[in-house]
């Protein structure tokens, strides 16, 4: 798969589906489901799968044309976690990015270009190592604090982020749960998704 | 959060016990057999056990989906661990439903804490601590009058004890061997003993756990105190006596529901809780104005006409819910307490102790236990040393006089059971009243 230069391949994985970008939500979410289930599921249960499906796509096409739009990100792919293996039920998406990063940024400079380092967290910044597919990586998990309301919400955003002074470019696999029970289960999904991703820029 | 439902000697707790969160960030376990009160500023994290941990950790009898909460303090020691399905109302169909619908993600917000999941760090250091963490474990309704296991291996242990010291006794009748050498005579006589006092310390509990439940049984059931509007079950055709106690109470702030005798108390529509029904064809939902399922009723037990789906509909209004018609069921099965009609399934509904139970089972362990033990008694007399005979009568008939009683309370289990399983005609049932 490419876009903008820049081309990739993730495996297929049980606990990521997919989303279809381009073409036409609704037949680009029937063909998904019916690929994934058709064989065994009924009409209903495909029915209401690719509504949903259908729906988090469009969601997803909005946001990915805001950041496009706002912070001049070009987004590649993104999936849904499932709960388990091949149970076609919604959870939260990751996104596959890059933006631009100079040849003497660093990792914290990578990581700083990818999200606000001064904003208010939940407890510490965590990040660790990561080999992959695609060379080292760091893999980050921040617990922001967004206030709503009066209300304290604490967030959780996991990312596998690969800064590459080299190629000028940081790439990074993003998740966003508004639960940290959500965010703590979607923690080694990501790390595997990262782990097997192949990326390069042509 | 309040308990699920819950029968037996355990009604009670339905009712009155709570965990709540005070305006001041207090948290208070009121209502049950203990009270705790955790003052402000104390819980520093809330951190949810997954339910492979849960089950590890805190030695639960049963896999418990949901996991627990544990709330800790600052230098992360357990200051009260709850398992999630303790407090879960009967209709929470997945996970994250399942933590709203309890109250967990309330408890939380009431701290101003995010719901953590425990992180390796968090097992390590509650493993090292297990003790800690299962003496602030808190289930609602009574506590177990023996730790169920060692209950069952006491009642065989006096079985097996009562068997041997049977065979040293007939084989001390007679010529000298090796089985009433080793058995007969005076070591038979402390078998026998060991075995009568082992079969009290299981079958003392259990007549005293029936007492108390046939006492709460024959009590006024436990009810709503502000006026409530009931609906009872009005199914079209015949169906088992124990069906026909169904029943939903409804006040603005709290719903009551009971069924095959256990009752849970749900939250009512000016508390945030309940505010619909809805009326599927198979089913009827009670569910919050978000749509958070707290329970499903079965459409044949409890408007098993149109004109008492219409009854239910203007009960159902009466008591202040909003009802929707759905042509379609939202999906299947329903909470599983009333997928059968024969109450098998709703045996399951609580814990062993709800129902006066110390070993698992119907108590015919226990009877079988007090039973050999009067015989082992008995033999102890007849062939064990002089200074056996005055603690061998003792314990003999206290185990006989036990064994008579169990056998009593059995029977008459036996005979409530049937009489619940007869058919009772549907008839002009009250749907709605005052």
């Amino acid at each position: 798969m490419s876009g903008d230069g820049f081309v990739f391949d993730a495996p297929a994985h049980p606990r990521w589906l997919p989303l279809p970008l381009e073409g036409d939500v609704d037949q680009e979410a029937a063909a998904l489901v019916q690929r994934v289930a058709g064989h065994s599921a009924s009409p209903d249960f495909l029915e209401t799968t690719t509504a949903w499906v259908a729906g988090t796509t469009r969601v997803v096409r909005r946001e990915v044309q805001r950041v496009r739009e706002e912070r001049l990100r070009p987004t590649f792919a993104a999936w849904v976690l499932l709960p388990e293996p091949d149970l076609l039920l919604p959870g939260p998406v990751a996104f596959l990015r890059a933006g631009p990063l100079g040849r003497d940024d660093d990792a914290d400079a990578a990581l700083g270009s990818v999200v606000d380092l001064v904003a208010e967290l939940h407890g510490p910044l965590e990040v660790e190592g990561l080999e992959t597919a695609s060379g080292p990586a760091l893999q980050v998990r921040r617990r922001p604090v967004r206030t709503v309301d009066g209300d304290r919400l604490v967030e959780e955003q996991r990312l596998v982020l690969w800064a590459r002074p080299d190629l000028e470019v940081v790439v990074h696999l993003s998740l966003y749960a508004v639960d940290l029970v959500e965010g703590g289960r979607a923690a080694a999904p990501l790390r595997e998704l990262g782990a097997s991703l192949r990326w390069d820029v042509v | 959060m309040r308990p699920a439902a819950r029968g037996g000697l355990a009604a009670g707790a339905a009712l009155t016990e709570q965990v709540r969160v005070t305006l001041d960030g207090v948290v208070e376990v009121v209502g049950g057999r203990t009270e705790q009160r955790l003052p402000s500023g104390t819980v520093h994290r809330a951190v949810l056990l997954a339910d492979a941990d849960a089950e590890r950790l805190l030695h639960t009898d049963n896999h418990h989906q949901g996991g627990a909460l544990l709330l800790l303090d600052a230098a992360g020691a357990p200051l009260l661990a709850l398992l999630v399905l303790d407090w879960a109302p009967p209709g929470s169909p997945d996970l994250t439903a399942l933590r709203a619908a309890t109250g967990v993600d309330a408890v939380c917000a009431a701290l101003g804490l995010p719901l953590e999941p425990a992180e390796a760090a968090d097992l390590d250091a509650l493993a090292r601590h297990s003790g800690a963490l299962r003496a602030v474990l808190h289930s609602p309704g009574p506590r177990p009058r023996l730790p169920r296991r060692a209950a069952w291996r006491t009642a065989w242990a006096a079985v097996l004890l009562s068997i041997f010291t049977l065979l040293g006794a007939s084989a001390s009748d007679g010529g000298a061997n090796p089985v009433g050498d080793v058995l007969g005579g005076a070591h038979g006589g402390v078998l026998g003993l060991l075995a009568a006092v082992l079969a009290l310390c299981v079958g003392v509990p259990t007549v005293l756990a029936s007492l108390a439940l046939h006492r709460v049984t024959r009590a006024p059931a436990p009810g709503l105190d502000a006026d409530p509007v009931v609906l009872r079950a009005s199914p079209a055709t015949a169906v088992p006596a124990r069906v026909v106690g169904h029943e939903l109470q409804v006040t603005p702030d709290l719903l009551l529901l009971r069924r095959y005798g256990a009752v849970v108390v749900l939250p009512g529509p000016q508390a945030g809780g309940v505010a619909q029904a809805v009326l599927e064809p198979s089913a009827v939902r009670l569910r919050d104005a978000d749509g958070l399922l707290y329970a499903s009723l079965c459409a044949d037990l409890w408007c098993g006409s149109p004109a008492a789906r219409d009854a239910l509909r203007e009960g159902l209004q009466s008591a202040g819910l909003e009802v929707l018609d759905a042509p379609v069921d939202a999906f299947a099965p329903l909470d599983l307490v009333e997928q059968t009609t024969d109450g098998a399934i709703a045996q399951l509904v609580g814990r062993p102790q709800d129902r006066g139970g110390v070993v698992a089972g119907p108590g015919r362990l226990v009877a079988l236990a007090t039973g050999a033990a009067a015989a082992a008694a008995g033999a102890a007399y007849q062939s064990g040393a002089d200074w056996q005979d005055a603690p061998a009568v003792v314990l003999g008939v206290a185990c006989a006089v036990l064994t008579v009683v169990l056998t009593v309370q059995l029977l008459l289990a036996a005979r409530v059971r049937r009489a619940d399983a007869v058919l009772v005609q549907p008839g002009a049932r009250g749907v709605a009243a005052r």
